[in-house]
């Protein structure tokens, strides 16, 4: 997968694309609108990650120049400003997600995996993983081929672990994703240890390989 | 207020003051009119001498003397008795014979020669007595005194009304005054010096006030939006920390403790972002939205922290509720209650939602009452107590604020209650 950094914090950057690296992902950078818009204009990307402040201006521009170009690259805006108004108007002109600054890479992570699976969507849109089979429309979980009975949060868990593949996911992350931004206001987020036992459970009793494994002190891992 | 009305004030003093003067200037009154009065009744007197020598003195005769006195009763030729040379004013008291009554009369005494024998030449005027020019002089002051108060109360009630009027006209704007409202105040000319002064001088305040509180926002602003990217550096380093296959035991603790520091400091940002974008206005398309809906939306979001600390919710919103106003900005009214609810709860605390009227009372388990003076305030309870960003009512309370609508905190048999008036 090709996936395009348009980001002025060259560390961020470096983190995001080093975070991606095992995935079989592809980064390339921009730190301006310029280099930004010269890419996409050379190039098609399956993903574009894009900052709105940009030294030389909106971001906001990279996405009027897709659309007007009807070019398909998915685009999830990362974004200091947490501003309904610039969330609203980022996602009216084409952007297909939005994350506010400062997020956990294993969001954006998750963010990026749903957007290109949307964006590959044949019909069947099922994530096949190890023994277990996925069926994003119908909202059902199989393990081999036996339908198992999980509540909404368990799937969307279950989707950010497969999103996160072999990568320690501590447990603000995880009560971030199932949360969304109101996890920000809290310091105890033990509620996730439960979802996460329930969810172990469930597998483990259909008879699928214990993948989840829990790491001393900091939170899970999907060991696949 | 408990003072005393200006107009009051300057009108008592002016009382005071014209009582000082006239009670002081009666006796000086009083005794130079005495004295003129003495003065006039002597010239009068040496006038009748003069008159007598003029007209008689050279022809008269003693045989004529008893009839003159008969005649006369103010001006008489006496023998001599003591020796008199030159002429003698003095007061002297006269039994006077109808009255039966001591009356005060001013006396001439002078020496005289009629037929080359000494005489007395006496003439007396009879004088107002004192006491009844005492009377008069009170009676005339008491009528000056009241006159004088009379035009006073006329004219401060005529015209005060008037020469205040700017003064009024800026104490109402000033009171209406408010300085998160960004609206400057312009005050009308007036063309009394010392009003135009004062609302020159108070233009200048504000416009300065306004100033530097746009300074301070916009710093806050600035502020937190430049904390923003380093907080997300930090954020993404510790994820990639977090991956390193050979951290031992003590590391990850370490990386654990550093994570909860680093959600607050991202917290009270994120809060202090969001209260300078709630008083630089923005937020200001209104919509009508449904309570019951929008509360139970939001204890579906914190469903997992409510099940954590197993807090028992209790709803009581069979009426409707609908509020006209910013769809975020109650969103975030109502989840930062509820969130202060369930953080500020004990384990197995209940917490109680219910509407009355237009009022929506969220209650929840605590121990002690807060401070009420301080609740609302920015920071008032250090983050490092709760764990909170110490924003969370201050946000509540501003945008309460935004729409004139009535927040009140109570604490009641181990409840502590905050009730919204919309």
């Amino acid at each position: 997968m090709k996936i395009l950094i348009i980001e002025d914090e060259p560390e961020l950057a470096k983190d995001i694309a080093h975070y991606l690296s095992g995935e079989n992902h592809l980064c390339e950078f921009a730190s301006t609108l310029n280099q930004a818009i010269e890419k996409i204009e050379l190039y098609a990307y399956d993903c574009i990650l894009l900052d709105l402040m940009l030294p030389d201006g909106n971001g906001l521009k990279i996405l009027e120049i897709l659309k007007t170009q009807n070019k398909q690259d998915g685009v999830i805006i990362i974004s200091a400003k947490n501003s309904i108004e610039d969330k609203v108007a980022g996602l009216q002109i084409g952007a297909d997600d939005y994350l506010t600054k400062p997020f956990h890479l294993s969001e954006l992570s998750a963010r990026i995996h749903s957007l290109i699976r949307r964006k590959q969507f044949t019909g069947s849109n099922s994530i096949q993983q190890n023994e277990i089979t996925i069926d994003l429309l119908g909202k059902t979980v199989k393990v081999s081929d036996i339908e198992i009975n999980l509540t909404k949060k368990e799937i969307d868990l279950l989707l950010f672990f497969i999103g996160n593949k072999n990568r320690v996911l501590s447990k603000s992350a995880l009560a971030e994703h199932l949360s969304g931004d109101i996890a920000d206001m809290f310091d105890n987020h033990d509620f996730v240890y439960a979802h996460v036992k329930n969810l172990k459970k469930k597998l483990t009793e259909a008879g699928y390989g214990n993948y989840i494994k829990t790491i001393y002190g900091t939170g899970y891992k999907w060991e696949a | 207020m408990g003072g005393v009305k200006l107009l009051n004030k300057t009108f008592r003093i002016y009382l005071l003051c014209s009582i000082a003067v006239l009670v002081i200037a009666a006796p000086i009154f009083y005794f130079s009119m005495t004295r003129l009065y003495i003065e006039d009744t002597d010239e009068t007197l040496l006038l009748y001498k003069k008159e007598f020598q003029h007209y008689y003195l050279s022809h008269f005769r003693q045989s004529e003397i008893e009839n003159w006195n008969k005649y006369n009763r103010d001006i008489k030729i006496e023998p001599v008795i003591s020796s008199v040379v030159s002429d003698t004013f003095f007061h002297k008291s006269f039994i006077d014979s109808l009255d039966n009554e001591n009356e005060p009369y001013r006396v001439l005494q002078s020496p005289v020669v009629i037929e080359n024998k000494p005489y007395l030449f006496t003439a007396r005027i009879s004088l107002v007595e004192s006491e009844d020019l005492i009377e008069s002089i009170a009676v005339v002051f008491v009528v000056l005194i009241a006159l004088l108060l009379g035009v006073l109360v006329f004219v401060t009630n005529r015209f005060s009304t008037k020469i205040w009027q700017p003064f009024r006209d800026t104490l109402a704007k000033l009171k209406s005054f408010d300085l998160t409202a960004q609206q400057t105040v312009s005050f009308d000319k007036t063309d009394i010096e010392e009003f135009e002064e004062l609302n020159q001088s108070l233009q200048k305040l504000i416009d300065k006030n306004i100033s530097v509180y746009n300074q301070q926002k916009t710093f806050i602003e600035n502020a937190s939006h430049e904390l923003q990217t380093p907080l997300a550096v930090l954020k993404a380093k510790m994820d990639l920390l977090l991956q390193n296959k050979d951290l031992t035991n003590e590391q990850s603790e370490i990386i654990n403790a550093i994570e909860l520091p680093l959600s607050r400091v991202s917290r009270i940002n994120k809060n202090l972002l969001l209260l300078a974008k709630i008083e630089n206005s923005q937020f200001a398309d209104k919509e009508k939205i449904e309570l019951t809906e929008l509360i139970n939306e939001t204890l579906e979001l914190l469903a997992n922290y409510i099940t954590a600390k197993q807090i028992t919710v209790d709803k009581n919103l069979s009426e409707k509720l609908a509020v006209n106003c910013n769809k975020t900005l109650l969103e975030i009214l109502i989840g930062n209650l509820l969130i202060n609810a369930i953080v500020h709860n004990t384990e197995k605390g209940s917490i109680m939602i219910e509407f009355s009227g237009r009022t929506l009372t969220v209650s929840n388990t605590g121990k002690t009452a807060l401070d009420n003076k301080k609740i609302f305030e920015r920071f008032a309870v250090s983050s490092s107590e709760t764990g909170n960003s110490g924003l969370g009512l201050a946000i509540v309370k501003e945008i309460c604020n935004r729409y004139n609508w009535q927040i009140q905190y109570l604490f009641d048999a181990d409840f502590h209650s905050f009730a919204i008036t919309f």
